[in-house]
């Protein structure tokens, strides 16, 4: 027994020296590759710097081996986030004409889906817009992160067919909210149609992050609509629309948000508040200073804030009286403690 | 031509960046000297004053904003304009630059012909003096 024991460890430790060895020799590989791979990208640089100024010499780039090309395609991935205008369009025509847009195009419909998943990333990072309709059909793939790269790649292609696909998406939870949020902010003005008309016969789910898209965008000429939708049977949309008044500082809207005060849903009064607040609307005060003494935590406490930026020495006064309530005694310890400091 | 006179100190912790903008103001005859943080950009800026700077915002060691800020308080450096460099797009940075006495500004991604152009219309400016 001792002696089977005793084989049994030799071989046992025999065997855990062959896999550090194997472990170090592959670190050791690795790093060869590592290093080779960074000493091509550095070789590649100045004709990278020449391709996206628009003097590279043709003869060159037929000349490169198939590594030295994928190192300065990686290279012109990089520069094509950094870069706008002509300069990216160089470099998208650069990956079009070397047949990589093709390639990637085609690794859209690959067995793996991590391949689906880098092939529609890359295609957003070269920027060229003849992938526009391959990735619009990789929004219905079955892989969450391949839906969810197609679209941060349509928004960097500044693809405004893809605007309403991305919202449905948004709205059946299949892109994480951010993710699609960032991908329309990125489409920006051009998208404003098709928001436009989702905000006005989308569905409920729909119609929320259109119109908080519609907010982000920050275009002042869209300020009716938000007042419309103050008056909206959806009470997301409505409190949607009340915060995004404030958020544009829309004065002329004071009237209509203090009617939202009124509204049954506590995150439209809360929102309602929060931006009258903002935009210092005096005639709210005594609105808010009731709605203050609220039982709904996130409207009172929103009431007290917004009282406390309109009239400080009100609120001072109100809040420091027995029996305040706590939000407004809150907000006054707050404001008692800052004109002390 | 002497450097000096051509001389365009950039500044970006981003290597790619620093490349690019380079290898673009050379092109148009500019001399270039590169900086990957605030710290060395203000040192190259006190021992050889540079025409222009171009620099970015977000930087190790000293942001954009300190260099400028700097840059205006020495008396040796206060006159050099400066072009800085943006990722963000909120409108309270962009004002907090131009607050603090940078002369342009440029948001990422940029197209370089765009940034020469903002270049040679900041020496115009400041060659012809203080209007």
């Amino acid at each position: 027994v001792i002696r089977i024991a005793f084989v049994a460890a030799v071989g046992l430790v025999a065997l855990m020296v062959a896999l550090l060895v194997l472990l170090v020799v592959r670190r050791f590989h690795l790093a060869r590759i590592e290093r080779r791979q960074a000493e091509l990208e550095e070789r590649a640089v100045p004709l990278a710097l020449e391709l996206v100024s628009g003097e590279p010499e043709a003869e060159r780039i037929q000349a490169l081996s198939r590594a030295e090309a994928a190192a300065l395609a990686t290279v012109l991935q990089r520069y094509a986030r950094l870069l706008s205008g002509e300069d990216r369009e160089r470099i998208a025509q650069y990956f079009e004409d070397s047949g990589l847009v093709a390639d990637e195009v085609e690794a859209l419909g690959a067995r793996q889906s991590w391949r689906r998943a880098l092939a529609a990333y890359v295609l957003g990072d070269i920027g060229s817009p003849a992938a526009v309709p391959a990735l619009l059909e990789s929004l219905s793939d079955r892989n969450e992160d391949v839906r969810a790269a197609a679209v941060r790649s349509l928004g960097k292609l500044s693809a405004a067919e893809a605007v309403t696909p991305i919202i449905r998406l948004i709205a059946a939870g299949e892109v994480p909210t951010s993710t699609g949020g960032l991908a329309l902010l990125e489409i920006g003005a051009a998208a404003l149609p098709d928001l436009l008309e989702i905000i006005e016969h989308g569905t409920e789910r729909e119609q929320v992050p259109a119109l908080n898209l519609l907010v982000a965008l920050e275009d002042a000429a869209q300020e009716p609509v938000l007042i419309r939708c103050l008056f909206h049977p959806s009470r997301p949309v409505r409190a949607v629309a009340a915060r995004g008044l404030g958020h544009f500082g829309a004065a002329y809207a004071a009237a209509e948000l203090r009617l939202a005060l009124d509204d049954d849903s506590s995150a439209v009064r809360a929102a309602a508040a929060s931006s009258l607040g903002r935009i210092r609307d005096q005639d709210s005060l005594v609105q808010l200073l009731r709605q203050a003494r609220e039982l709904d935590f996130s409207a009172a406490r929103s009431a007290a804030r917004a009282a406390g930026l309109i009239s400080p020495a009100r609120v001072i006064e109100e809040g420091g009286r027995e029996g305040a309530p706590p939000h407004l005694a809150e907000v006054a310890d707050y404001l008692s403690a800052r004109l002390a400091w | 031509v002497n450097d000096a006179d051509t001389l365009i100190l950039v500044a970006d912790d981003d290597p790619d960046i620093l490349n690019i903008v380079s290898f673009r103001l050379e092109q148009a005859g500019y001399a270039t000297a590169q900086a990957s943080d605030g710290e060395e950009a203000l040192e190259l800026a006190r021992d050889r004053p540079p025409r222009l700077c171009v620099l970015d915002v977000m930087m190790p060691k000293k942001s954009g904003f300190e260099v400028v800020s700097e840059l205006r308080n020495d008396p040796s450096t206060a006159g050099i304009p400066v072009l800085m460099l943006t990722a963000s797009v909120q409108d309270k940075d962009v004002s907090r630059g131009f607050e603090i006495g940078a002369d342009d500004y440029l948001k990422k991604p940029f197209n370089t012909g765009e940034l020469l152009a903002r270049v040679a219309a900041l020496l115009r400016r400041s060659a012809s003096g203080p209007t």
